[in-house]
């Protein structure tokens, strides 16, 4: 009987590894989504220290993108910083079609050890987008700074 | 001491319960059901359900999509064999290893005292937090795996409104 069971059991592994990469492949989403493949490649992207964001942020000159999950975005985040999640960072880039080009843009996501601020300025860039520096320190250091937060409006 | 021992008449009534036709095809019908809903959830979202995954900061982003891409299909596919009796020792192994797994991850995530919701049946991160009540529902769930994996495989939804519509014919 377990014997049959783990036959049967391997051969639904199979067909889910199967039609899973079909229906992706077909459909450009999931593991095959363009830019799923962006965060591996080397980025010109630029990054900046927590002094440097701040001075962004003081200056009024920068707009800060969130690049963590849009719960914590929800809690607390970085005044009038906009959400852009990695898991939904297409549709979240194209509705900044109002937003110059070339402005000022400073991502940030958990801290040092996360990725999607990085994942999240190569797509900026890919979209367009000529000023995009990334402030790795991200909400631990802005926090652990003190820095200004806020509330999302409900 | 020996008053507090189950008999082994008990122990028989209880496995006779288990395995009983009605009560296999209940706990089918339940898991079968919820797994298809699991399933079909994360495939319409793959880049949300693989958000969730690397909300508990185990796997790099290019192995949560991997996952993302094949998990909902395996909840799929053995949620449906549970339902129509397709290979259905599979399906419950399967069902009650990914429980198990999925239990575990709870509980790890847990312990790094991470507030995150689980992806467990909505990408919605409001929904489902993980907690004690979520270790909770997935061990019981992986018990009703545990029942439907021993049970015989001949009871599923399909079989039971085969007989009955060949009863009333």
């Amino acid at each position: 009987m377990i014997r049959q069971s783990i036959r049967e059991a391997v051969i639904l592994i199979l067909l889910a590894v199967v039609f899973g990469t079909s229906y992706t492949f077909v459909t450009h989403r999931g593991l095959f989504a363009p830019p799923a493949n962006a965060s591996s490649r080397p980025s010109p992207i630029s990054t900046i220290d927590v002094a440097a964001a701040k001075r962004g942020f003081d200056a009024g000159a920068a707009l800060f993108i969130d690049a963590r999950h849009s719960f914590e975005f929800s809690r607390r985040h970085i005044p009038h910083a906009v959400n852009i999640p990695l898991a939904d960072a297409d549709a979240a880039i194209s509705r900044l079609d109002s937003v110059s080009r070339d402005r000022y843009l400073i991502v940030y996501c958990d801290g040092a050890e996360c990725n999607s601020s990085m994942d999240v300025g190569v797509r900026l860039m890919q979209a367009g987008f000529t000023n995009v520096h990334v402030f790795f320190g991200g909400w631990e250091e802005w926090t652990g700074k003190g820095y200004p937060t806020e509330r999302s409006a409900s | 001491m020996d008053g507090e021992r189950i008999s082994d008449g008990e122990i028989r009534v209880v496995r006779a319960l288990l395995r009983h036709r009605l009560v296999v095809l209940l706990v089918r019908v339940f898991l079968g059901g919820l797994f298809v809903i699991a399933g079909l959830d994360k495939i319409t979202d793959p880049a949300g359900f693989a958000q969730s995954i690397l909300n508990y900061r185990l796997l790099s982003p290019t192995l949560a999509l991997a996952a993302a891409t094949v998990i909902p299909w395996m909840e799929l596919l053995c949620g449906l064999g549970l339902l129509l009796g397709l290979y259905p020792r599979g399906s419950s192994l399967l069902a009650a290893g990914m429980l198990l797994i999925f239990t575990i991850l709870v509980g790890v995530a847990m312990a790094r005292g991470l507030d995150i919701a689980c992806g467990c049946f909505s990408q919605d991160p409001e929904v489902g937090r993980i907690g004690w009540m979520k270790i909770l529902d997935n061990t019981g769930l992986f018990l009703l795996g545990l029942i439907s994996l021993y049970a015989r495989p001949e009871v599923s939804l399909v079989a039971w409104l085969r007989r009955d519509s060949a009863s009333t014919t």
